[in-house]
């Protein structure tokens, strides 16, 4: 074993919708909110676009931690596209169970007006998956 | 010709640009040397609108008077002879949005002059400064230490003798400043002292929010004093409401919310242009018509003709705009409009990235000459620039990139693209380069400005390393360009779509216009006179006349929208009814359904108690002369149970109502039960006169509401401290509004959410409306109480905004199709058909097509048709498909798997 629990920098990447948390972290950025520099974000028109795969392939790739963040219910710009998301994740969470990675995957809702809650949601992201510990499949693909 | 717009605030920038938009000359004509008005000095806004500015000073069609003033006028409608510092220029028409100025003979007792006392515009300053300072801290301006406490003081220099009507902006921008202090220093003690809280729709869930989750208290009390101490401290003296005592509360800080003056610049225009001032010094303008001014040909717009926030400031000046346009011709080319050729790419990418470093947004947070070398070794890369500073320089950079160096994609580091990814595609696109080759990275926002200087470096290398792989693997997306069909559909003939209708049709398109009802009208058929002692009856009637006689409008009444399809400026739907059932084509559509009163049932016996009407019911007996039999009314105006929401003038309903009836019978007693009086900007005088006419208003307890028990009410009066017992002979009450039923249908036909049941406009900022009128849907407006339950001056403003709004984009003779669409490989497609069910817009069906022959060896089998998903031109990109896709048949364009991957594998 690499590094020790809560002794490593977490790599974590965000999927989020460009219409509201996207917009979240750019309030975060002119409310000017520090958050631990951990996170990548990969924006998308609409969380709907996100692929169970795609958070497989982060964690295959070595991510500690995956999110996946859209507007709130009745907020989506498609009108239903955050529920969409909603319904993959909750599925994609059993096969997770299975590989034991379920607690490196989350999913919120933040909105545009939600800076704050972006930059906290970034912070305490940091912190549970570093209380977690690094992902196994690093080790085994380093 | 052309026309002269003079003020280059929001309003004036937004007046501008429509018509610039639409093939107007425009003259935009601006006494300081920089455009942006107030709006430009407001904490957030900088960003918001510089891509605005950009817009105006790039435009081909706008002629930039800065640092100009108007020094003469002579001609009239259609022949305006305007001389601007020393030249002279001819126009047809003049929009004036010169905006306000904001109180400054601010009362000794405020502690003004101690450092830490500050207005709110220049705390809005102090809150961009701790932006781009280093420790991002509000500290005080006295001694540099971090603000713990802070006051909020409003209606200063408002509601008072020298400006005795109401800001109205005030109320809301209080808020938001709370809001932004509390989001980025939690820890803070906000408090709001104030006299009525006059936010409407979701400002009010703002509201709620601060005295809720962000736990700013909000005290009630008139005048507080602030006593600034030897040591710092900032004592403020105020009576408490409730408990009838002088309290004392020592702050860090407190910020003034100084009141708006019509600006100083209005009295001089006045009497350069002849436009009549009102009372207070604002352009004055008519209820019925709230652009117009009294010399035709000269329109008006924003916080000039009343004080008011950004969002009805914009609305008056989309409208004013259209109203301009209408003594003027369109002679200029729309930008956008050339036909483009762009270069083919090739196979091998030849990536330029652009890193605008910007003093003190992201130069000095990043070891950014670390980052730029980084750059330099990514794989594909051909060009770094980190030269350029401002905005128009990187796209010059860009442009000549592509041209001279033959860059075939761009990546852009610095700004956010949801507010300039627009303007960077547009400069490829001009330079040759398909738009779609584009990335970006947000330096700025969700780096430089969120993590300390070393982490940000590490931090941006890894961003830029992601953008660049994924620039890697855009591809160009074919653009195609299709006709605009110029004509417009408006759905609601109420107030807010006659207007539209009628204002789109005045310009030269033809109009389908939608009512549901037998008959044209909508809530102004059952409204007997207008706040402004106009009868009703006859603005309705001119309206109803104007459309029914203007041959360009085709009306249907007992109609309804079916079956939308299509995409903005090639819109097709159904109109059905009980006498029509056609099919139509338009290029845009004004969605105008109106409001509904709330029938409050049961509520003071309301339904089965003959004595309790409701407002309006109220106004029809005054009308009818009825309540001369009353001796004692009482108004409920809060508190009314039930779904909806509150008119933005439930206020001004009740003191205008009981003002008629005094008016009546001088003798009646008039108790008005309330939590906020919200008679905002001018409409406060009418409180005013009700108080001055011996209406009286009793403030309860918001947990103690009225009650009403065999035929007595009971109210808890907080300035009494006590109960008081009325026995009225008539109980009024305020309704809530509920949203049109059809908002429901047409949301989901339409893709336009829904809040509360009514429109949401496109919102880019999240505190700021600059586009209220425009939706996500492009080619889809909304106005009147479709968007909130607003006055009539308002839903007639908003009715020419979207007329406005919709008539820049019939100008066009084409659009190009959206790039960011979904796309079926139909060789892989199985045609499940799960995507036609997912699809948010119902934009994809399911088709046969006939099979390609397989052959076996020797022997080729056809096998007749087999079914495919097609994708329509309904299609908005979300993805769903795509991401759902069981046979990866389904991708979406810009955002493919591979490209993906691509900045996955490297995140």
């Amino acid at each position: 074993m690499g590094e020790e629990k809560g002794d490593f920098e977490p790599k974590i990447v965000g999927f989020t919708c460009n219409w509201c948390t996207y917009a979240g972290a750019d309030l975060a950025g002119t409310s000017r909110k520090k958050y631990p520099p951990n996170v990548r974000l990969i924006r998308m028109m609409c969380t709907a676009r996100f692929d169970p795969m795609f958070a497989l392939k982060a964690l295959l790739n070595g991510a500690d931690g995956v999110f996946i963040s859209g507007c709130h219910p009745g907020e989506c710009h498609y009108i239903k596209g955050n529920f969409y998301a909603r319904r993959r994740i909750a599925a994609m969470r059993t096969i997770l169970k299975q590989l034991g990675l379920d607690n490196r995957v989350k999913s919120y809702w933040i909105s545009a007006s939600e800076g704050d809650k972006f930059a906290t949601t970034m912070k305490n992201i940091t912190e549970e998956i570093k209380a977690v510990g690094p992902n196994p499949v690093r080790d085994e693909i380093l | 010709m052309g026309i002269a717009v003079i003020g280059g605030g929001i309003a004036g920038i937004t007046a501008a640009l429509d018509l610039a938009d639409a093939g107007y000359k425009v003259y935009l004509i601006e006494k300081n040397a920089e455009l942006g008005g107030k709006v430009a000095e407001l904490a957030e806004c900088e960003t918001g609108i510089s891509p605005l500015v950009v817009k105006i000073e790039n435009h081909p069609n706008i002629e930039l008077m800065l640092s100009s003033e108007v020094e003469g006028l002579s001609g009239s409608a259609g022949d305006f002879k305007l001389n601007v510092s020393g030249k002279e220029i001819g126009v047809e028409s003049v929009v004036l949005t010169p905006g306000y100025d904001v109180y400054d003979e601010i009362a000794k007792g405020y502690g003004y002059g101690s450092p830490d006392v500050v207005t709110s515009l220049d705390f809005e300053g102090m809150l961009r400064t701790a932006t781009v300072s280093d420790t991002r801290e509000l500290v005080r301006p006295s001694d540099g230490k971090p603000v713990k406490k802070i006051g909020f003081i409003k209606c200063v220099g408002s509601r008072c003798k020298e400006n005795e009507i109401c800001s109205t902006a005030c109320c809301y921008y209080t808020a938001k400043e709370a809001w932004e202090v509390k989001e980025r220093y939690p820890d803070t003690d906000v408090y709001i002292f104030y006299m009525d809280i006059r936010t409407f729709g979701k400002d009010e869930e703002l509201v709620a929010d601060l005295k809720g989750k962000y736990g700013v208290k909000y005290i009630r009390s008139r005048v507080p004093e602030v006593i600034p101490e030897e040591d710092g401290t900032l004592t403020v003296k105020y009576e408490d409401l409730e408990k009838g005592t002088v309290e004392r509360l020592d702050l860090d800080m407190v910020v003034l919310a100084v009141g708006l003056l019509p600006s100083k610049t209005i009295e001089k225009l006045a009497e350069i242009t002849g436009v009549k001032t009102d009372a207070y010094g604002y352009i004055e303008t008519n209820l019925t018509s709230p652009m117009e001014t009294s010399v035709r040909g000269i329109l008006a717009g924003g916080a000039a003709t009343a004080p008011m926030k950004v969002r009805e400031s914009v609305t008056q000046a989309n409208g004013a705009a259209l109203k301009a346009a209408m003594f003027s011709e369109r002679t200029e080319m729309i930008p956008g409009q050339e036909e483009r050729k762009y270069i083919d790419v090739g196979e091998e990418p030849k990536i330029g990235v652009f890193i605008s470093g910007r003093e003190g947004e992201i130069a000095g947070s990043m070891d950014l000459s670390a980052v730029t070398e980084h750059v330099n070794q990514l794989r594909g890369v051909a060009v770094v620039n980190s030269e350029t500073n401002t905005l128009k320089e990187t796209m010059e950079a860009v442009e000549s990139g592509i041209v001279d160096q033959g860059l075939n994609r761009i990546v852009i580091a610095g700004y956010t693209p949801r507010a300039y990814e627009d303007l960077f595609r547009d400069a490829c696109a001009k330079a040759g380069l398909n738009p779609y080759l584009l990335e970006m990275v947000n330096l700025r926002e969700q780096c430089a400005w969120v993590h300390g200087a070393e982490e940000a470096t590490a931090a941006a290398m890894s961003q830029m390393t992601m953008a660049v792989e994924r620039a890697r693997y855009l591809e160009p997306i074919p653009i195609e360009s299709y006709p605009v069909t110029p004509k417009a559909l408006v759905v609601g003939g109420g107030v807010a779509g006659m207007i539209a209708a009628l204002d789109i049709a005045d310009v030269g398109y033809d109009v389908y216009l939608a009512e549901k009802e037998s008959e044209l009208g909508g809530k102004l058929r059952e409204i007997t006179e207008l706040r402004s002692g106009e009868k009703a009856s006859g603005v309705l009637k001119d309206l109803v006349d104007k459309v029914a006689s203007n041959e360009k409008i085709k009306v249907y009444t007992g109609a309804a929208v079916e079956d939308v399809r299509g995409r903005a400026g090639a819109f097709r739907a159904k109109v059905t009814g009980s006498d029509v059932d056609e099919e139509i084509d338009f290029g845009a559509a004004v969605l105008a359904t109106g409001a509904i009163e709330a029938v409050p049932e049961g509520y003071f016996g309301y339904g089965q108690d003959k004595n309790v009407a409701t407002q309006s019911e109220f106004a029809k007996m005054l009308e009818e002369g009825t309540v001369v039999d009353a001796n004692t009314i009482v108004m409920v105006q809060d508190g009314t149970p039930g779904d909806g929401v509150n008119s933005k003038y439930k206020s001004i309903e009740v003191v205008s109502n009981a003002l008629r009836a005094k008016k009546l019978k001088p003798d009646l007693n008039i108790f008005v039960l309330y939590q906020d009086i919200k008679t905002y900007g001018k409409w406060e005088v009418l409180y005013k006169e009700a108080r001055e006419n011996g209406v009286t208003f009793l403030r309860y307890d918001e947990e103690r509401p009225p009650e009403l028990k065999e035929g007595i009410v009971s109210v808890y009066d907080v300035i009494f401290n006590d109960e008081i017992q009325m026995k009225p002979d008539l109980v009024v009450l305020s309704t809530r509004m509920l949203p049109a039923e059809e908002n429901e249908k047409l949301s989901k036909m339409f893709m336009i959410p829904l809040k509360n049941g009514f429109f949401l406009e496109a919102q880019e900022r999240p505190k700021l409306v600059f586009t209220p009128v425009d939706t996500v849907n492009e080619g889809v407006f909304i106005c009147g109480s479709a968007v909130y339950p607003a006055m009539i001056d308002e839903s007639i403003a908003m009715g020419s905004a979207a007329a406005s709004r919709a008539c820049v984009l019939l100008a066009k003779n084409f659009l190009e199709t959206p790039g960011i669409v979904s796309v079926v490989d139909e060789d892989i497609c199985a045609g499940c058909g799960v995507c036609v069910e997912l699809c948010p817009v119902e934009a994809i069906e399911l088709v046969d097509v006939p099979v390609a022959a397989v052959t076996y060896s020797v022997m080729t089998v056809t096998s007749g048709t087999k079914k495919v998903a097609r994708v329509g031109e309904g299609c908005m990109g979300c993805g769903s498909c795509a991401s759902y896709c069981p046979s990866d048949a389904m991708s979406l364009k810009n955002f493919k798997d591979k490209q993906l991957y691509a900045q996955l594998d490297f995140a």
